[in-house]
């Protein structure tokens, strides 16, 4: 589904060259679940607008579902990135002024195609998530990790190829962040592509693969033996509470 | 359709911060509503001119006796205009139609029986009719005949029969006008204000031989009305007979002239009076406030570029084309500007109706300004929106998501 191949990404500012990606390759098949991990400044963040294809590398080859990234222009990647990538923002980055249910309808004014049955599909990707109670609310009427949710929703409601998750817990609570982690692991389950871009160990062993980022380049790449379970971990969580 | 869904995401910004709307609008409100207030005064005031110029004839020229810049009516006692003189301008002027002497007296007493009636009587030839296109709805005109047998006829306005006989029907019947009695021959049309704002219609027509020898006992006249054939050259012809009346009565500069020459453009001019200079002065205005309120909406427009950033990046994220985010904040801009335009333009109709009632001048509304408004509102729009909408669209969702 995904293979990069040399990817490299190098900003020019003025005469000063700075390489950020350094040649990265790797593949990443339909229904896999992938944590990209790396401290900041190791080229995690550039490598994931590459992915999202909110940017272009410099060299190398970026092929999403046998598409060939590389070529397009700015219109074409647009469409690309409507069609075929889902993204979730450690920002949340939802419109204020918008209900929950609005917010998640935003990404099919953008489709080629509008559903007719645009509004059942948000009130399904919301139900989803298990919002189904607060459609109708702005997001200041709602939490961080209810917040995060309904930007799940708005990730999946195009049925993208990738799922593209750039530090989703980073803002949330640990409770709120293993509910998203959750939602992760069930979606993983129904044979979703997922990409989660983080720095944080325990969030990553979630995954059922790792790849590892050192100075812009792939440092390891490993499959997680037994990736954690964010549904008993939150099950203990709530054990606690409820315990006097 | 994907057209209109991203108009209605602009559509939707603008209803979201309705303030920010609100002020993004002002200018565009003002403008229009002044730009609809000065049209519809300025075509009043054409209105106003048109009738005026209708009123004295489009053809016409006057020349009154006794000197003086205004239009002023013919003083008593100037005895220089004569008979000659509309004799020498018939022969002697080029493009002439009709050439009427009359001698005119105001405030002459009249009276039919009980009735008493003070009001402007007018001495004149049988082509009067013609020199005014004046005529009679019921009974005779003035003829030749009647000048040259000195007839003791007269032809009442709408008024002045009214005046003097009531409902009754005047013709046939006596009046007397001074110590002279006159038989009434004609009712003649309505006409309405004099461009002096006298009416025309409670005046009173006699013979001009009738009235020089047997009423006013005098020799000169005291005006002649020339119509020209061709409207267009009304000033050279008022130019060339003042020339002539110049000569004859041996006028040389400085000495003022014992007459004077006014047509059709000059009452135009008179009634335009200073609504041309103030006309110019607020469409200036009008311009001007288009114009900051245009520079306030992009300004706000930038800002609010600025302010919506990361709204850009994440739309640009969800699959938004550059064209697609141009093409909302066009849409926010002349979706301000439009609604601008409507409430300016009721603002305006509103404004100019009230005028039209406190001033009791009259006010056009006309759809011609409404086409105006309209078109101003697209050009402030598009290019007022287009600097504003075009760095929005030229945002790197990278940067804009930071």
């Amino acid at each position: 589904m995904i293979q990069l191949e040399k990817i490299e990404k190098t900003y020019t500012a003025g005469t000063v060259q700075t390489p950020v990606l350094k040649g990265i390759s790797f593949s990443i098949h339909a229904g896999e679940y992938v944590a990209i991990m790396g401290a900041s400044g190791t080229g995690k963040s550039t490598l994931m607008h590459i992915l999202g294809c909110l940017d272009k590398p410099t060299g190398g080859r970026y092929r999403l579902d046998d598409i060939d990234m590389v070529n397009l222009d700015d219109e074409a990647l647009s469409h690309l990135r409507n069609g075929k990538i889902g993204f979730v923002f450690q920002q949340f980055h939802l419109l204020d002024r918008a209900t929950a249910l609005r917010n998640v309808m935003l990404p099919l004014i953008y489709a080629k195609e509008y559903p007719a049955d645009a509004h059942q599909r948000a009130e399904k990707a919301l139900t989803a998530v298990g919002l189904a109670e607060r459609m109708s609310y702005k997001p200041n009427q709602l939490s961080g990790g209810q917040q995060q949710r309904v930007a799940i929703a708005r990730a999946l409601i195009t049925d993208p190829a990738i799922l593209l998750a750039d530090e989703p817990t980073g803002n949330l609570d640990s409770k709120s962040g293993t509910e998203v982690m959750a939602i992760f692991q069930r979606l993983h389950r129904d044979g979703r592509t997922i990409i989660l871009v983080t720095h944080d160990r325990n969030v990553a062993d979630h995954a059922r693969r790792v790849i590892v980022l050192k100075d812009g380049q792939v440092a390891e790449d490993r499959l997680v033996a037994q990736p954690r379970d964010a549904e008993s971990e939150l099950a203990a969580v709530v054990d606690e509470e409820v315990r006097p | 359709m994907r057209t209109l869904r991203i108009a209605q995401e602009g559509a939707r910004a603008l209803a979201a911060h309705k303030l920010r709307t609100f002020f993004m609008m002002a200018g565009t409100i003002v403008g229009i509503a002044a730009l609809t207030v000065i049209m519809a005064v300025g075509k009043g005031t054409e209105k106003k001119v048109m009738k005026r110029v209708n009123a004295f004839g489009t053809h016409a020229i006057m020349i009154t006796a006794g000197g003086g810049k205004g239009f002023s009516p013919p003083q008593a006692g100037i005895t220089t205009l004569r008979l000659e003189d509309a004799e020498a301008i018939r022969s002697q002027v080029q493009g002439i139609d009709v050439v009427a002497p009359f001698a005119v007296r105001r405030d002459s007493s009249t009276k039919a029986g009980s009735n008493q009636l003070q009001t402007i009587v007018m001495a004149v030839g049988a082509d009067w009719h013609d020199a005014w296109e004046w005529y009679t709805t019921d009974g005779e005109p003035i003829t030749a005949e009647d000048n040259s047998t000195m007839a003791r006829v007269c032809l009442l306005g709408t008024l002045s029969a009214s005046d003097l006989f009531g409902s009754q029907n005047a013709i046939g019947e006596d009046i007397q006008i001074g110590n002279v009695r006159f038989k009434v021959k004609g009712i003649l049309e309505p006409r309405g204000t004099s461009p002096m704002g006298d009416e025309f219609d409670r005046r009173i027509v006699i013979p001009l031989t009738t009235g020089m020898r047997r009423v006013f006992n005098q020799d000169y006249i005291t005006n002649i009305r020339v119509t020209v054939k061709d409207s267009r050259q009304i000033e050279s012809i008022a130019k060339e007979i003042r020339q002539l009346l110049h000569e004859r009565h041996h006028i040389t500069p400085p000495r003022d002239d014992d007459f004077a020459i006014f047509s059709a453009a000059d009452i135009a001019k008179m009634a335009r009076g200073i609504s041309g200079t103030l006309t110019y002065l607020l469409i200036a205005l009008a311009g001007l406030s288009l114009l900051v309120g245009g520079i306030v909406l992009m300004n706000i427009l930038l800002i609010s570029v600025g302010e919506r950033t990361k709204e850009i990046g994440l739309r640009r994220a969800l699959g938004a084309t550059q064209g697609d985010v141009f093409h909302q904040f066009l849409v926010e801009s002349l979706s301000v500007t439009i609604l601008g335009m409507v409430a300016g333009s009721v603002l305006g109709w509103v404004v100019s109706i009230t005028l039209a009632r406190l001033t009791q001048s009259p006010v056009v509304i006309s759809w011609e300004s409404f086409a105006l408004a309209i078109g101003f509102a697209l050009v402030v729009g598009v290019f007022f929106g287009v600097q504003p909408a075009r760095r929005a669209a030229k945002l790197r969702p990278v940067d804009a998501l930071r």
